[in-house]
């Protein structure tokens, strides 16, 4: 008989009981990272020191990495480098979360015309590639990092929006929203008490699944020279750098290529084990 | 003018290279098939011998000849010219013209033919405004068939320098000349446009009818190779044979990779122009001398030549190489002396505040705008450099990186502290470099506007160039180098060399085979519930207009509102000025003037018909550019997609089939580490193996299936692993239901329950996703055409951002759109095909 008909029910409840090693590696990856991020400021490396008598070194006690092609700490960029991109992708997460629960909770608490209206608009968003759009965004607002972390925001805020309101009409409907609306609770109060903290939950969890996707796009785009400004440390830039010394330094590539891909497995990781916990209706059985 | 300017030194002796090498030089011997294949960023443009940017030099050189040849030193010898005459009073120049020469056409090159290009010169003399020698000719007159006479308003002297320029007085056939330029390039040179392919290559053909010595080579194969690196892996995997120009044509670590391995014959040419820095007198803080002289001894020279230019440019002190005429001055250099600099600093008032990093003058910090063209990575490096220099003296430099043409409109009008500006090299320098120090549109003058001399300056530079005295030239130019050096307005960097890197023609030849993708996977065979289909593809359908309508009003919305008025980027990419009244017209031109609602739906009607406008920059049709780029980028997205059916759903199938056994292990860890992979940084990775490394696939172009597989993979690798995750788990929940069960317990076989009742229902989700990834895809296919020079509309895209090229960008955004939801369409009607609580009527497996 096919193991595609074993019966599993047992050996889940078991898995779902204990922390999967997944979810440990999830945590340990972005604490690592989140760590770097945060201590990143108070060592004694500056990213931005140019020593070009000290240039494309190779690993030594002074510089742990080595140095790039202006002679700069490279273990100083990648940590500083952790705190742009981390930097960047919390603010997207909390524009597009702020975006989104305003406009998408209004939308569908309002309903109507209102409701209609934002919808269009939504689909207009959504009806655009993100990564065109982001590029459009960035064509519009400039290049530079602020630029495209808003960019980002603007580009996939809708989604959000949208699965915001889809939750708000269903809640709505709910006994309790309608009790409470019934006893004479205000409407602004009725959301912020009972609609959002479940609005709340769900969007954490998504935002967090999305995180690597963003922080990819992030650095996507500074690769393209539409980010940062120098010196500030950034990957995508410092990978974009580095192409000139693909031969003599890989290293210098392979290091910021890396720790994008940490980041980004450790976000994933985190995602889906949140998603496990805190709202099973989205888990799904890949793991 | 100054689009040519940057690039200029290098050029020149690019031209003067190749147009040697391939008049029998000595490239000729190591290369056998009778095909020289070079490289250069972009196409030649359409080889007007009369205009600037965006034909190319080096090209122009090729097919166009002028009366008079520079030779290296600074001696002139007869071209189409044998022999001239200056009269006494200098004013007066008469040629006789070479027999026998044709133009590649047949027609003959006479008098007639010198007249009709000076007169076509002539007749846009402010385009020509840098060039002094155009705004000396007062008339051109044919004496006989052989005999031209050029009468100027005073004794210039370069005149003969001048003439030998590349552009903008050389010689195309008359018969193609109009009052728009040539309509195709004709010339008497040794070589012929002969194809043109818009980001992938220009083919030149050997002239039959040349007078001079015939080239050794039949064919010049110049194909577009925008990025240095890729130059450089092109010319290491032999996809190209001669790497030759000035900076920018390959790192310097390349270079010196090459030279020390021995890959190639490399040579360094001796110092052409200058690498400087212009320090705009016309602004605070740098309006003060000290300020400047400050800069130019906190600058650490010998520290960058050495390590950012890998000593293949000498250091320079002075804004001309001594090496040119009348500039061996004996100028004192200004010594790397960070000391000297604070001092300088301190007396000028600008101290350190007590635990501050930055001086400070009157509660102002002494702060200064360093700008450079932000995708020039050696620019970049050098401005990183210098700003840490000036950074340890108590300066903050602020770094502010820019597209080329944004740059360029900071020289025309001053908006810079410091700002990157080569001089032009022989035979330019020094006196038309001087000389444009009088036009405001020039960073030199920007740079000298502070100065309280500069009127005096000016009319020195008036006087040396009609002077007839030459010991008074040597000591006007003695006057006026001394001054600029002292008031210490430039930082002279280093003195620019060209490189060339050659190697025989061997291996890889490319023939472009342009090939069809196959369209994403048929859908079986039709239905009883054709016409319910039909209904439901049409109703599809029709939500798609409304949907881009709102799409293109939002597009058009924020890029009106966005940033700044577009009429002034129009300018600025035309090069004119933006006085008020040029932006009034130009308001007029674009239709800015009038309410947004009514520019809207004009704008929409003639959308409708297709017409989106002409680019800023290209003043082509933007449509039919993005057109062209477009199949590029479509051939990668549809073999991205396909790859990524392809390769997913025999993957997620082999995982769900032996559920947490080893091939599952396997597929989900690939899974997981592929979905966080940025695909750029893959694309470096397949490079560095598959090119680099192994040398199996070519690391750059487009062309047979070998240069599909790698952009191919790194596009489709995350799609594909989203994908076999979602299969299997889809598969596994499918594989629970309780018409899978029954399916089994009618005894099915196994391969039939798998493939009819388990695999179909699991390919919905899947069909779902596809529509997403479909979006991903784009997005990536994006990006990595910018690492494999994909000839797509990514490239394009991006440099239409740089350029805030509106037009390009607004068309891009919809015409993405547009393929995006005709993808989804197609999604849309396969699911329906495929789900049976959508399709019409037939067998439902339960």
């Amino acid at each position: 008989m096919s193991v595609l008909v074993r019966d599993d029910g047992l050996s889940g409840a078991r898995r779902r009981l204990r922390p999967r090693r997944t979810t440990l590696a999830g945590l340990a990856l972005v604490g690592v990272i989140a760590l770097a991020a945060l201590a990143a400021p108070l060592l004694p490396w500056d990213p931005e020191a140019v020593d070009l008598m000290a240039r494309l070194e190779g690993p030594s006690a002074a510089h742990w990495l080595g140095t790039d092609h202006l002679g700069r700490d490279l273990l100083a960029r990648l940590l500083h480098g952790a705190s742009v991109s981390l930097g960047a992708v919390a603010v997207i997460v909390a524009l597009i979360l702020t975006l989104g629960i305003g406009i998408g909770g209004l939308s569908g608490f309002l309903g109507g015309r209102t409701d209609r209206i934002v919808m269009r608009v939504c689909d207009g968003f959504l009806t655009v590639p993100t990564f065109v759009l982001a590029m459009f965004m960035v064509g519009v607002l400039g290049t530079g990092l602020t630029n495209v972390v808003l960019a980002i925001a603007l580009s996939h805020w809708a989604w959000y929006a949208r699965i915001v309101r889809g939750m708000v009409l269903s809640l709505r409907e709910r006994d309790f929203v309608a009790a409470a609306i019934v006893s004479g609770a205000s409407r602004p109060r009725v959301f912020a008490e009972h609609i959002l903290p479940g609005v709340l939950v769900q969007l954490v969890v998504l935002a967090t699944l999305d995180i690597g996707h963003m922080i990819l796009h992030v650095a996507g785009l500074s690769f393209l020279g539409l980010g940062v400004m120098p010196p500030t440390p950034e990957w995508g830039v410092m990978i974009s750098d580095a192409r000139e010394f693909i031969w003599t330094q890989p290293m210098l590539m392979l290091w910021p290529g890396l720790m994008i891909l940490l980041t980004v497995m450790g976000f994933n990781l985190l995602g889906d084990a949140l998603r496990d916990r805190l709202d099973p209706m989205l888990a799904g059985e890949d793991h | 003018m100054a689009l040519w300017r940057k690039r200029l030194a290098g050029t020149v002796t690019a031209a003067l290279f190749l147009a040697a090498a391939m008049a029998g030089g000595q490239a000729a011997a190591a290369s056998p098939p009778g095909t020289l294949t070079y490289s250069w960023s972009g196409n030649v443009g359409p080889l007007d011998p009369h205009r600037y940017s965006p034909n190319q030099m080096f090209a122009q050189a090729m097919v166009y000849e002028p009366l008079v040849h520079y030779r290296e030193g600074g001696t002139i010898e007869p071209w189409l010219a044998t022999a001239w005459t200056i009269s006494p009073d200098g004013r007066t120049y008469d040629f006789t013209l070479r027999e026998g020469v044709v133009f590649s056409d047949g027609t003959p090159f006479d008098a007639a033919a010198v007249k009709a290009n000076f007169d076509a010169v002539l007749s846009e003399r402010s385009r020509h405004d840098w060039l002094e020698l155009i705004g000396q000719i007062q008339s051109v007159e044919v004496l006989d068939s052989r005999r031209i006479r050029l009468s100027l308003k005073d004794p210039y002297y370069p005149t003969l320098l001048e003439l030998a320029l590349i552009r903008p007085v050389r010689f195309a056939a008359p018969s193609v000349i109009t009052a728009d330029g040539v309509r195709s390039p004709v010339g008497t040179g040794p070589w012929m446009l002969t194809e043109t392919k818009k980001g992938e290559y220009d083919i030149f053909t050997r002239n039959p009818s040349y007078w001079g010595p015939k080239p050794a080579y039949e064919r010049i194969v110049v194909k577009v190779i925008p990025d240095p690196t890729a130059r450089a892996v092109a010319f290491e995997t032999g996809e190209i044979d001669l790497i030759y120009g000035g900076t920018g044509q390959i790192s310097a670590d390349s270079f010196t990779r090459f030279k020390a391995r021995g890959t190639g014959r490399t040579a360094v040419s001796a110092p052409l122009a200058t690498r400087t820095m212009a320090i705009n007198s016309g602004r605070a803080p740098t309006s003060d001398v000290a300020v400047r002289r400050a800069i130019n001894h906190a600058v650490n020279k010998d520290a960058i030549v050495a390590k950012l230019l890998y000593g293949l440019e000498p250091r320079a002190d002075t804004l001309f190489a001594a090496n040119f005429p009348y500039t061996d001055l004996g100028l004192a250099p200004y010594a790397f002396d960070p000391a000297r600099a604070a001092r300088l600093l301190d007396e000028a008032g600008w101290t350190l505040p007590a635990g501050g990093t930055v001086r400070m003058r009157d509660g102002q910090p002494l702060r200064v705008e360093l700008c450079f063209i932000g995708n020039d990575a050696r620019e970049k490096a050098l401005a990183e450099a210098i700003q840490a220099n000036l950074k340890a003296v108590g300066f903050d430099a602020v770094l502010v990186g820019e597209e080329e043409n944004a740059v360029q409109a900071r020289q025309k009008d001053g908006r810079f502290g410091l700002i990157f500006g080569d001089t032009w090299g022989a035979p330019y320098d020094p006196h038309s470099f001087v000389s444009s120090m009088r036009v405001p549109a020039h960073a030199d003058y920007q740079a000298q506007r502070g100065l309280p001399m500069k009127a005096e300056i000016d009319a020195k530079i008036g006087a040396v160039l009609v002077t007839r005295d030459e010991t008074a030239r040597q000591a006007l130019y003695r006057d006026i180098l001394t001054t600029l050096h002292e008031q210490a307005v430039y930082l002279p960097l280093s003195y620019l060399t060209a490189m060339s890197v050659s190697r025989g023609v061997e291996g890889v030849g490319f023939g472009a085979s342009v090939y069809e993708i196959r369209s994403a996977p048929c859908v079986r065979h039709r239905d009883a519930g054709e016409r319910r289909m039909l209904r439901f593809i049409v109703g599809r359908l029709l939500t798609l207009p409304p949907l881009l309508l709102v799409v293109s009003v939002g597009v058009f919305l924020l890029l009106r509102l966005g940033r700044g008025d577009p009429a002034l980027d129009y300018l600025r990419l035309s090069n004119i000025p933006p006085t008020d009244a040029a932006v009034a017209a130009v308001h007029q031109l674009l239709g800015l003037d009038r309410p947004l609602a009514e520019q809207y739906l004009s704008w929409l009607w003639q959308a409708l018909h297709l017409d989106f406008g002409l680019s800023y920059v290209t003043r082509r049709p933007v449509l039919d550019d993005l057109l062209y780029y477009l199949p590029a980028t479509l051939q990668l997205g549809a073999a991205a997609l396909v790859v990524t059916l392809a390769v997913s759903l025999p993957l997620g199938i082999w995982a769900a089939r032996h559920r947490d056994r080893l091939p599952d292990h396997l597929v989900r860890a690939l899974a997981f580490a592929g979905v966080s992979i940025p695909n750029f940084w893959l694309g470096f990775l397949l490079v560095l193996l598959f090119s680099v490394t192994l040398n199996w696939l070519p690391p750059l172009g487009r062309g047979g299936w070998s240069h599909l597989a790698m952009p191919v993979a790194a596009v489709a690798l995350m799609s594909l692993c989203i994908n076999a995750r979602l299969l299997r788990a889809s598969m596994l929940e499918t594989a629970g239901q309780r018409h899978v069960l029954y399916a089994r317990l009618r005894g099915l076989p196994e391969r039939r329950v798998v493939q009819n009742h388990i695999l179909r229902n699991a390919l919905l989700p899947i069909v779902t996703a596809t529509g997403m990834h479909i979006g991903e895809l784009l997005g990536g296919t994006l990006v990595i055409e910018n690492i494999f020079g994909w000839p797509g509309v990514g490239r394009y895209a991006v440099s239409a951002i740089y350029n805030r090229d509106y037009p390009v960008l607004q068309c891009f955004t919809l015409l993405m759109t547009v393929i995006f939801v005709l993808c989804n369409l197609a999604v849309d009607v396969l699911y329906a095909w495929l789900d049976p609580r959508i399709r019409p009527a037939r067998e439902v497996g339960r």
